[in-house]
């Protein structure tokens, strides 16, 4: 066991994945409890597919992988923010539209356009890859998120909950969805050289889902959610490394046995618990 | 609270037309009329969070405005607008309410947990505090948003359907928290389907279709033309006494009246509950 822990430590490159991995893995598990409440699993996938896009229009121009990814995303969500307002088009239909077709957009440029970064690499993630600015990336991003939680705490929870009524009371609420998604944004451009953009939107629903089964309170479950995705992504990353399959897949593969176990696990706990009530109403 | 000729709706489509309105501090009014008529819009003009098309809007002072809501006002929703499954205490739901946004700590402090749990208690809410929102009835979510809104001791209360899905003694206490309130000076102004048992016991009425199309105590405003002009459709009015009592002209009971006593004839209640013995 021990060797299996600490073996890989021996590499720098693990090392450092494991730091920007656990990073990513806490910061995804935070924000799948507002994409999980907020029913909007949709958008960390759409983002997803929008930062692939920005990257390879962003490597065809000779610009770094991070400066496509973030062009990308701002782009996306204002172009999604504009085109949702119109009514008769809901916010699906417009991270529908706009993602995908940023994404069409990159996968034909790194079709056409030779590049040093691999497809596959940004699809499904990678250890080897992650570099000190992917880490200083994660980090810079883990503190932010932090910091904006820790600040606007109640009005994010109240625009969550109640929208509308959060509006009457004075929260700015516009302020507040703006802020979700610039957190959504930075959270999948930090996490897109671990993850990969094919499963981050697993990534950022996968804790909460887990959590929510166990838990009935908002605090505790942001930070079981935290705890569960820090978690998650830790093991995926030495199932990464242990069984050579691409880090994504590894830490998606970990977070949905553990929702599948919890799911197993309450499923019969309610069962066992409906059986000893009948018994108890038997006498 | 006054309201000018306004013309208000979302986006380009009006749904109130030169709509005119003033209300003093501290009535307790009730808005009612067919669904689309504009009672919740006009709960959202005055919060603004409709389009002011035409017109002007006043509240507590204010011009209502999406980027500015005027202070002091607490908001009921329908129930249905709610995901009852969102993990939150009845206590957690009501300290939403305090409006200390610019706090910087997530928690929140022991003072502001003993002004909410005060809030509860005057609601007959003390004991469910800790209660999962989603274990909750439909007439102690009411009380619960009640609470919530009561808890910045704001001087505006605008309630949608507020007894809508609750017992009758639950829409009875509601009804008597509401009195309450405006018997402490504030100004509670709600919506209601219920013209008999909530309306016709509100001290003022305004019947809206569109625009106001009657304004007045109950016994003035509930009246067959006026009623017919708001719904489209024909009711039957009967005086029980101290109030009046809305009858479908299309319900059984309008039936077996009309071939029965002359409506003219009954006197109260008993005779009420005679026709509805038959």
């Amino acid at each position: 066991m021990s060797e299996f822990l600490l073996e890989p430590l021996g590499y720098p490159f693990f090392v450092r994945a494991l730091l920007a991995g656990s990073l990513v893995g806490a910061l995804c598990g935070a924000l799948s409890t507002f994409v999980v409440l907020r029913r909007m699993s949709y958008i960390g996938h759409g983002l997803a597919h929008a930062v692939l896009g920005g990257v390879g229009v962003g490597l065809a121009f000779g610009a770094d992988l991070y400066v496509g990814a973030v062009v990308a995303t701002v782009v996306a969500g204002v172009l999604i923010d504009r085109v949702s307002r119109r009514p008769g088009l809901h916010a699906d239909a417009a991270i529908g539209i706009v993602t995908t077709a940023i994404f069409a957009a990159g996968v034909a440029v790194l079709a056409v356009v030779p590049t040093r970064i691999s497809l596959e690499a940004l699809l499904f993630g990678t250890i080897l890859g992650v570099d000190r600015v992917d880490l200083a990336v994660a980090v810079g991003v883990a503190v932010v998120f932090a910091a904006v939680l820790l600040g606007r705490y109640r009005p994010l929870v109240f625009t969550t909950f109640d929208p509308e009524v959060a509006a009457v009371h004075g929260v700015p609420t516009g302020r507040m969805e703006a802020l979700f998604h610039l957190l959504t944004a930075a959270v999948v451009v930090a996490s897109v050289r671990v993850l990969g953009v094919l499963l981050i939107a697993a990534a950022v629903v996968i804790p909460a889902a887990t959590a929510r089964l166990l838990v009935r309170s908002f605090g505790v479950l942001l930070v079981a959610a935290t705890l569960l995705g820090l978690g998650t992504s830790i093991l995926g990353l030495y199932v990464s490394y242990h069984l050579d399959v691409p880090s994504g897949p590894g830490i998606v593969l970990v977070g949905a046995l553990g929702f599948a176990t919890v799911f197993a696990i309450t499923a019969v706990a309610a069962r066992l618990g409906v059986r000893r009530a009948r018994a108890v109403l038997a006498g | 609270m006054l309201v000018t000729g306004a013309s208000a709706g979302y986006g380009r489509r009006a749904v109130l037309h030169g709509l005119d309105l003033r209300i003093q501090a501290g009535e307790l009014v009730g808005l009612v009329g067919p669904s689309g008529a504009g009672k919740t819009t006009v709960l959202r003009l005055l919060t603004g969070r409709a389009d002011l098309l035409v017109g002007q809007v006043e509240v507590l002072g204010h011009r209502p405005s999406p980027r500015r809501p005027p202070p002091q006002v607490g908001y009921v929703p329908q129930l249905d607008q709610v995901d009852w499954d969102f993990p939150l205490t009845v206590e957690q739901v009501v300290l939403l309410g305090n409006g200390a946004w610019g706090a910087r700590r997530p928690w929140f402090s022991r003072r502001e947990r003993a002004a909410a749990r005060a809030v509860l208690d005057r609601l007959g809410m003390a004991g469910l505090a800790a209660r999962s929102i989603r274990a909750l009835s439909g007439g102690q979510r009411q009380r619960m948003f009640l609470a919530r809104a009561l808890l910045h001791d704001r001087r505006l209360l605008l309630l949608d359907e507020p007894t809508s899905g609750v017992d009758v003694a639950t829409r009875r206490e509601v009804l008597g928290v509401l009195d309450e309130l405006r018997a402490e000076g504030r100004t509670v102004v709600l919506t209601t389907h219920d013209l008999n048992q909530v309306a016709a016991l509100l001290p003022r009425v305004v019947c809206l279709s569109d625009t106001v199309t009657a304004d007045g105590p109950p016994a003035e405003v509930l009246t067959p033309a006026v009623l017919e002009r708001t719904y489209g459709a024909p009711m039957r009015v009967l005086w029980d006494g101290s109030r009046v009592v809305v009858i479908d002209e299309l319900s059984p009971i309008a039936a077996v009246i009309a071939s029965g006593p002359d409506p003219a004839e009954l006197d109260g209640l008993p005779a009420l509950d005679g026709l509805l013995a038959r």
